[in-house]
């Protein structure tokens, strides 16, 4: 008797274990400084995104009033138009090489300066051909192959942005244009690159691309390829009855690459890190981290540089016969 | 008699003279029937008390009676109650010493390196406690003699089986059986000692097993297996009273099995199989030789392997619906290997007066082989509609070679300086590395009680561990360093003190500054299986360093031992990319405190028990946010990494031994230990959160109290 109870008394105590417990933290959190996102010469528009960025503990509020703010391209200021409190824009044209300065400042929260540089765009052509698999249908590969070998050191990003007008009756029904947002990336040589490389840059106006980011180490033979699973082609391009009827919709798609600053890379590869980082938060990996460029405050002064291929439409390139039947194991 | 003859004539010094002798009663008994051994045995004893800092020597006796977790002795746990040391995860097997990062610690076997020393994803390590003679733990002012890692040598020695009578022992751990004999094979001239160790978990899955009713439940359950194992081998024959050979063995494996069956409908079914498979193999013959009682040597050819193989095969298939048969098959195969031929000689010699001195050299082929490949199959009604294979894999071949030149110097009775150098040239894949380490030890006596130390030395580490977390996964590999991975070089310096007290007792206090260069941490895709090809392209570059107190006493009677050991020290990271400055390391325990004491009743009892405080480990969170709005999403800012510290750690472990002895005059011993007594669940990870304008942290855990029962029969 006296036995089990002992032995009782030593499971409960296994059993009572508390497992869970709420500790008293040895850091106020962050202090609430300016959130700056600045993505200065695309090729088309530069953004400006300005926010607040309150620390953890919630004990501040998002709103603040901007004081002033001045982005320079080789010392000449850059005309910011507002969209709302938060997003400016520019079509003020930067020249590739430019130096950028960014400097702001709002009531109560410390100046904020950034610089970086305008890279140089990255031109390109695109191949592209169709394969067919008995099991996943049509799919759509693409390669972007340099023009130039690409120094040491070049960071850009790459991205598919499909295009598809829709056609009913005759009529447009819709227009739909995205970048492709391979929810687990779908570049060279495997998932695990895929998985390692995407990220969502935000353009401003709810416009997001989905960029894959390289630098010159992640090219084979001078060229980026986008494997195939991600850009199915589905539906009937060529027309009901044998092509001779109007088509039900046309698609498009062409790929895009981004040359990035040494620090907007840094910033979108921490932004990637973030996304998928789970051990992390289980101190079973290594930790997240964010990148700023942003003395005083948050967030990033970038230089972008934009280089867009031509458009390839699906149709075309099946009717040009760029079929293969099923074609195992081939790669780019 | 020899021995005696020997050790005086080594130490000249009148001082060291005295230490000899102190000593000198003890290395006779320990060692009389290894003459060879006896001489470097004492050499080493000696050199503790001379020029060496950051050295503790931990006898292989006492480590089997420390405290065991699950009934099984640790040598890897034994030096994590150390100062200097942070032992990372719970009940986990790192070994961070002064601010490394637990791939960089050098551990030798009979002097053959180790590249994985745990069992049970980093439970328990990979040495038999029954078989280690000694195990000699260096944390800085490393001899020139070592190198190859950044932080830490564990230079362990297996025990020679005696040349006089056969003995041995066999336990029953909570977990594991231990069995080890040796002894003469030809009396005088060849001793045999062998041990092996084995895991019988499969006893206790058996039971689990039978009351699981569920049938897919008790199929899984049936498939899974676990084991691991380990046997040593250590032979060694006399030819004369100069010469002696050694050989050496060691092999050591886990293997995991596992099975995740789906039985979807009746004519459907999905499998998944997981079989792991990894350890370390090693072998090593030696050749020692006394030319005279002023010069010795010994010759080494060695050979070390880890290799890991994981197969993951997911298997599917359905027949008899309205949809075509269709069958699937995706066939995972992981291995990654490493392993080393080598030959190593050293020189002692000790003909000039005041200088003991050592040089020698290595020659090391080192062979990197991790391959995956992937296999996957697919039909409809039997015609194959899909069959692919591809393959990801890596091959260098790697040599290194290595000199040193290093003499232990007695000046004026006082002082003691080792000074030393060491050479290594590093060629893989079409790049060479030649690293040139300084080593300085330095050693004042001040009077009979009161010596001042200070130490010196560089380490360059050619091998790096590609991890995607920080687990003791198999799925870890071992690269060299190559054009983009440079090797990684840390700076030590040790300045302190030591006082030996009259009244036994013994305190000894060290602070030290390390600088480690071209660290690396991933920044790849989460993941278990870090990618090979390409392997470099998801590290980042970094440095670090660590600074710090620490403090040792001990106090040792003939019944009664009791040791306190203290840490203060910081460890910190600098990762550009990470953050703008230095950071604090996860495993940076500013405080870091062991209590440990034992006590012999009588004849019969035995009781250990050991308390262990340190800092909370750290993490990272989120210390600013960006709300979001329609034109921009959310973000999460995290400022310094680790940033948050878990709360302080702290756990008794308690542990009985009760011995009695046979008529035979053999022993049997009970063993009772209770690992965190008081049931105190420490944390293993956390977040913050906000409540009412405040930062909380939430930490969670899972070990317990963990009480468990061995038997030991000694014969």
């Amino acid at each position: 008797m006296k036995t089990k109870r002992i032995l009782l008394a030593l499971c409960s105590l296994c059993v009572l274990c508390s497992c869970e417990e709420t500790f008293e933290i040895d850091s106020k959190g962050g202090s609430s400084r300016l959130f700056v996102q600045c993505y200065a010469g695309l090729g088309d528009t530069t953004f400006v995104h300005i926010k607040k960025a309150v620390p953890v503990n919630g004990s501040e509020t998002p709103g603040f009033t901007l004081n002033s703010m001045e982005l320079r391209a080789d010392g000449v200021p850059v005309e910011l138009n507002k969209d709302s409190e938060t997003l400016y824009w520019s079509t003020s044209t930067i020249a590739p090489g430019s130096e950028l300065v960014f400097e702001a400042e709002a009531a109560g929260l410390p100046e904020v300066s950034a610089s970086s540089k305008i890279p140089e765009m990255l031109d390109f052509h695109t191949e592209a051909r169709v394969e067919e698999y008995s099991y996943a249908g049509r799919v759509l590969r693409m390669k972007a192959v340099f023009d130039k070998p690409l120094p040491e050191n070049v960071y850009f990003g790459a991205c598919v942005v499909t295009h598809a007008t829709l056609i009913s009756n005759g009529e447009v029904e819709d227009v739909y244009e995205s970048s492709i947002p391979f929810s687990t990336g779908a570049v060279g040589g495997g998932l695990s690159d895929m998985m390692s490389s995407a990220v969502d840059i935000n353009m401003g106006g709810g416009k997001y691309v989905s960029v894959f980011l390289f630098d010159t180490d992640d090219l084979t033979d001078g060229s980026i390829c986008f494997n195939s699973d991600c850009m199915r082609i589905d539906g009937d391009y060529s027309g009901e009855g044998g092509g001779t009827a109007e088509p039900k919709a046309v698609v498009e798609s062409r790929l895009c690459i981004y040359s990035f600053s040494k620090e907007c890379y840094y910033y979108f590869q921490a932004l990637n890190n973030q996304d998928r980082n789970f051990l992390a938060q289980l101190g079973l990996g290594p930790p997240n981290y964010s990148y700023s460029n942003v003395a005083g405050g948050y967030g990033v002064v970038a230089g972008l540089n934009l280089t867009s291929g031509e458009w390839v439409s699906h149709a075309d390139i099946l009717a040009n016969n760029y079929l293969w039947e099923l074609s195992q194991n081939s790669v780019w | 008699m020899l021995s005696k003859l020997i050790l005086s004539l080594l130490f000249l010094s009148p001082m060291a003279g005295k230490e000899a002798m102190a000593h000198s009663d003890s290395l006779i008994v320990d060692r009389k029937d290894s003459i060879v051994p006896a001489f470097v045995y004492s050499d080493k004893k000696i050199r503790e008390a001379r020029s060496q800092t950051s050295l503790k020597r931990l006898d292989g006796d006492k480590i089997g009676r420390n405290f065991a977790v699950l009934g099984t002795p640790d040598l890897v746990k034994s030096l994590q109650m150390l100062p200097g040391v942070s032992s990372g995860s719970e009940l986990m097997a790192g070994l961070y010493v002064r601010g490394g990062d637990g791939s960089d610690n050098l551990f030798l076997l009979d002097g053959v390196p180790m590249y994985e020393v745990s069992h049970l994803v980093g439970m328990f390590s990979s040495f038999n406690t029954d078989l280690i003679d000694y195990a000699d733990f260096y944390k800085g002012g490393f001899p020139a003699r070592y190198g190859g890692k950044l932080s830490s040598v564990v230079d362990v020695g297996i025990k020679e089986g005696s040349f006089d009578k056969w003995s041995g022992s066999a336990s029953l751990g909570s977990i594991d059986g231990r069995f080890n004999v040796g002894g003469p094979l030809v009396k005088g001239r060849t001793s045999l000692n062998f041990g092996v160790r084995r895991t019988w978990t499969e006893v206790m899955q058996g039971l689990a097993t039978a009351f699981i009713t569920d049938d897919q439940e008790r199929k899984m359950a049936e498939a899974f297996h676990y084991d691991f194992g380990d046997f040593n081998l250590k032979l060694a024959h006399k030819f004369s009273f100069r010469d002696k050979l050694t050989f050496s063995a060691y092999y050591g494996q886990d293997l995991l099995k596992a099975m995740i069956v789906e039985d979807l409908e009746d004519d459907n079914s999905s499998d998944i199989d997981y079989n792991l498979r990894w350890g370390n193999t090693l072998g090593t013959l030696r050749y020692d030789k006394i030319f005279s009682e002023t010069l010795v040597m010994d010759a080494q050819l060695f050979y070390t392997n880890y290799s890991s193989r994981m197969v993951f095969t997911t298997e599917s298939s359905s027949t008899g619906g309205s949809e075509p048969d269709s069958y699937f098959n995706l066939h995972e195969n992981n291995l990654s290997r490493v392993y080393d031929i080598g030959l190593s000689a050293n020189l002692y010699s000790k003909r000039v007066e005041g200088h003991h001195f050592r040089s020698g050299g290595s020659v090391i082929r080192h062979t990197y082989d991790p391959v995956r490949s992937e296999g996957m199959i697919a039909k409809e009604d039997n015609v194959p509609i899909y069959n692919t294979e591809s393959k990801e894999e890596k091959h260098y071949n790697g040599a290194e070679i290595a000199a040193y030149v290093e003499d232990e110097i007695s000046i004026a009775d006082r002082l003691n300086v080792n000074v030393g150098l060491r050479d290594v040239l590093y060629v893989v894949d079409g790049r060479a590395y030649n690293r040139i380490e300084p080593r300085l030890s330095v050693r004042f006596h001040a009077n009979e009680l009161l010596s001042l130390k200070g130490s010196f030395s560089v380490m360059d580490q050619f091998t790096h561990k590609v991890s995607a977390t920080y687990i003791d996964l198999p799925s870890n590999l071992w690269m060299p360093s190559t054009d983009k991975v440079k090797p990684m070089r840390s700076n030590q310096w040790v300045l302190g003190g030591e006082l030996e007290l009259p009244c036994n007792l013994s305190i000894d206090v060290e602070a030290f500054y390390k600088t480690m260069d071209h660290l690396y941490e991933y920044t790849g895709i989460n993941t278990m299986l870090p990618r090979i090809d390409g392997w470099e392209e998801v590290f980042e570059e970094g440095k670090g360093r660590a600074y710090g107190v620490e403090i040792s006493a001990e106090y040792s009677r003939e019944k009664f031992f009791a040791a306190a050991y203290y840490t203060l020290s910081r460890s910190e990271r600098f990762f550009e990319t990470f953050y703008c400055d230095y950071f604090p390391d996860r495993n940076d325990n500013l405080h870091r405190l062991t209590l440990t004491a034992s006590y012999r009743f009588s004849k019969k009892f035995e009781l250990y028990a050991a308390w262990v405080y340190h800092s909370g480990n750290r993490f990272t969170g989120k210390e600013a946010v960006v709300p979001g709005d329609a034109s921009s999403p959310s973000y999460d800012i995290y400022g310094s990494p680790n940033n948050y510290l878990l709360p302080d750690y702290h756990r008794l472990d308690a542990g009985l031994n009760w011995h009695r002895t046979t008529r035979r005059g053999h022993e049997r011993t009970l063993t009772l230990s209770v690992y965190n007594a008081y049931n105190h669940v420490n944390a293993m990870f956390g977040f913050v959160d906000e409540d009412d304008g405040r930062l909380v942290g939430h930490s969670y855990g899972i070990v317990p109290i963990i009480p468990s029962l061995s038997y030991t029969y000694r014969f």
